[in-house]
């Protein structure tokens, strides 16, 4: 027998053990770390994902980027920490000296008062009022200019990047929690319950949202909180009937049948094994959902209603454009920011749904 | 068929009255009495001119808008206010009245069947009067940018979907992605601020259907080439959303209908790419983007809102926002109740076309 034959089986006997550990290693693969490997081979997904949060990280530290207090400084010898320090305040747990609590800081600093002093990026808080600059275009003090009353723009997209993050999360929240309970309830049981709820899910589609939650908000006096809850609630529908429809399918599958014939109660297993195979593709719909959030309340306070006025959006910015038509300011900043987050949690959603996809799976 | 047809009107009778709670339960969220607020004193209590005057006036409000009758068939009485209410037994505590049929609700569903919904707050012109002739204005607008866009995204999805993964099927593809997230009220700013005559381009008019200076008597031609002028705007940030939405539909549904087998067959068969793609993917792909009839109803009424307001476009849109400004509650009601009858109207048109264009679809086991 030839050595050279034993050696080349005994290659290929090595190359075959190696492919067999490959393909078992990708069936132990959990689902999620193999939607995982497969989302980020799309890169322009894994991109949006990162700016997705970028965005959490400027909403998140909006005050350490832009606030009227520095975030550290010296003053009469004794070390303060502003920003920490008014946090605390807000929560009680600390208070202001009255010799302090209604301080300018950039005075102290104009009088060379305060030493070793860390500013935050943008000086100006979304509420100060800079009289002397009102309406001043991008460059100067004010980066990206200032609106009809000297508000600095930049601030303004920074904390109200928290208003946009916070209602397109929360009201998807509120819409996966009624949608999920309403569409299991409707799938898992069927006949008359899955009827009735089918019938509401029917009727609250056919209503007109944007107008519908344009006229609450103008009769019952505007908040985050009924934004939200009216954003979420008439998102809810899409999710039951999407529910509803993986719970019809996963319903009559045999381990279903075989958790119900173990004697589990019909709440186990709706929670244990029919909700965890289905909650996947309703991911990619709140993703999509968080965009379409974003934008309805942009187009809510861009039209003057939802959101009370005092609070600065994207959407109340790009507002204000609308009587000032040589301010290009006020319309391009805040609208690319509107711009970027709905076309990045579209981007999201879409590899999702493509990486969920296991037709596209190689 | 037309048995799935008829099952579906009947279904939407219930619906129909479902909406009719909604929109009357909607005005009943208002702070504050109605008659008083028409009067002009509810709210702040402002303009209390002559107290007898406005009693009459509320009085008369009152009756000739039912308030004086019970709100709904029941009414429900608690005790709770009452010190000595609650001493007693809960079960003791509330009362409950049957109203009959002679109650707010009833009186305004057939004031409704009728047509009428009331008078306007801001004019007291009939609301009715005040929204037909807005309607032609909408219409033409809905019906200009949904012709556009068919007519870009149908050509458009046909090329990207037979040219799968091409640079310029690439490039159209992420082209039409950003478009369709582009808000449509920040296009629509931009388009004033950068070509409607801000500090920049002056190329269109920025409000508006005509320019001061044209009048009736101006000949046909000047006058219709104003109007085009002046819908450019409007209309290319009605189509481009809706373009974008409708290609990348199109190319989806094309894409799943060219890996079916018939399509090999028909290629095996020695048809020409031409033929192949345009009588058997293109119908076949066609069937989903039927269905987005559906939304062009109740766009008429309420979609074209923004558009409408941002270009000072006197629709019926920009009529629901100066309503919804004015706390016009009859105006609102009235919009609000229409653009949902047509959304409802709009997915039965939409099912019907479905069955139509595609006959696999079998309704009689479907339940609607």
């Amino acid at each position: 027998m030839p050595k050279d034959q034993e050696i080349l089986t005994a290659k290929a006997q090595a190359k075959e053990d190696k492919a067999r550990t490959e393909s078992r290693k990708a069936v132990d693969q959990s689902f999620a770390s193999l939607v995982i490997h497969q989302y980020k081979k799309n890169k322009i997904a894994l991109a949006a994902f990162y700016v997705v949060i970028f965005l959490f990280v400027i909403a998140i530290f909006a005050d350490f980027l832009a606030y009227d207090k520095p975030i550290m400084a010296k003053y009469n010898g004794t070390l303060y920490f502003p920003i920490v320090k008014d946090y605390l305040t807000g929560l009680r747990l600390d208070s202001w000296t009255n010799d302090l609590v209604n301080t300018d800081w950039k005075d102290l600093e104009a009088q060379g008062k305060l030493s070793s002093t860390i500013w935050p990026p943008i000086k100006y808080w979304y509420k100060n009022q800079d009289l002397v600059h009102n309406t001043a275009p991008p460059g100067g003090d004010h980066l990206l200019g200032t609106d009809y009353i000297g508000r600095d723009v930049l601030s303004g997209i920074i904390h109200g990047s928290r208003i946009a993050l916070t209602i397109g999360f929360l009201s998807m929240a509120i819409a996966i929690f009624l949608g999920v309970i309403f569409g299991a309830i409707a799938g898992f049981y069927g006949g008359w319950i899955d009827t009735s709820i089918s019938f509401v899910i029917e009727v609250i589609m056919t209503l007109p949202t944007l107008f519908l939650i344009l006229t609450i908000t103008a009769i019952v006096p505007g908040s985050i909180w009924l934004v939200m809850g009216l954003i979420g609630f008439v998102s809810s529908p899409g999710i039951a009937r999407f529910t509803r429809g993986e719970f019809l399918r996963i319903r009559n599958m045999e381990y279903v049948a075989a958790a119900t014939a173990a004697g589990l109660s019909n709440r186990r297993v709706i929670f244990r094994h029919v909700l965890p195979n289905s909650l996947a593709p309703i991911l990619v719909t709140a993703a999509f959902g968080i965009a379409g959030a974003i934008l309805t309340e942009a187009g809510l306070s861009y039209l003057g209603f939802g959101v009370p006025p005092d609070i600065v959006t994207w959407g109340s910015v790009l507002n204000q454009a609308r009587e000032q038509i040589s301010a290009w300011w006020l319309a391009v900043f805040p609208g690319f920011m509107i711009f970027l987050a709905v076309l990045c949690y579209n981007l999201v959603g879409d590899g999702l749904r493509d990486a969920l996809d296991p037709r596209l799976r190689d | 068929m037309i048995q799935y047809i008829i099952r579906r009107v009947l279904l939407f009778i219930p619906k129909l009255i479902v909406i009719t709670f909604i929109a009357f339960g909607i005005i009943h969220l208002a702070p504050g009495d109605p008659a008083e607020l028409k009067a002009g004193i509810g709210g702040e209590g402002a303009m209390r001119g002559n107290q007898q005057l406005n009693e009459d006036n509320i009085k008369q409000i009152r009756a000739q808008w039912h308030l004086d009758k019970p709100i709904w068939f029941w009414t429900i009485l608690t005790d709770e206010k009452d010190s000595l209410g609650r001493l007693k037994p809960m079960s003791e505590r509330w009362t409950f009245k049957l109203n009959g049929f002679d109650n707010q609700y009833i009186l305004w569903l057939k004031d409704i069947i009728r047509g009428d919904f009331g008078k306007s707050f801001q004019d007291n012109r009939n609301v009715m009067d005040k929204i037909w002739e807005r309607i032609p204005i909408t219409i033409l607008l809905a019906i200009i940018s949904i012709f556009l866009s068919y007519l870009i995204a149908i050509p458009l999805g046909i090329y990207s979907a037979t040219h799968q993964d091409t640079l310029t099927d690439k490039i159209s593809t992420v082209t039409v992605f950003i478009l369709y997230s582009l808000p449509g009220f920040w296009v629509a700013t931009m388009a004033i601020i950068f070509f409607g005559g801000g500090d920049f381009l002056a190329w269109f008019p920025n409000n508006g259907l005509h320019s001061m200076n044209i009048s009736p008597d101006d000949p046909w031609m000047t006058r219709t080439l104003d109007y085009i002028w002046h819908l450019i705007l409007p209309i290319a940030v009605l189509t481009y959303s809706s373009f974008s939405f409708l290609s990348r539909q199109l190319r989806g549904s094309m894409l799943e209908v060219i890996r079916q087998d018939y399509i090999r067959t028909a290629r095996a068969k020695g048809l020409s790419n031409k033929m192949v793609v345009y009588k058997h993917a293109l119908r076949n792909s066609l069937i989903p983007i039927v269905t987005i009839i559906a939304y062009i109803l109740p766009a008429l009424v309420g979609g074209a809102l923004i558009v409408e307001v941002i270009f000072s476009i006197p629709g019926v849109g920009q009529l629901a926002f100066q309503a919804l400004i004015a706390r016009d509650f009859p105006l609102i009601l009235a919009e609000f109740f229409l653009s949902s009858v047509l959304t409802l109207v709009g997915l039965l048109i939409a099912d019907v076309l479905y069955s139509v264009v595609d006959p696999r679809i079998a309704f009689s086991r479907k339940t609607a």
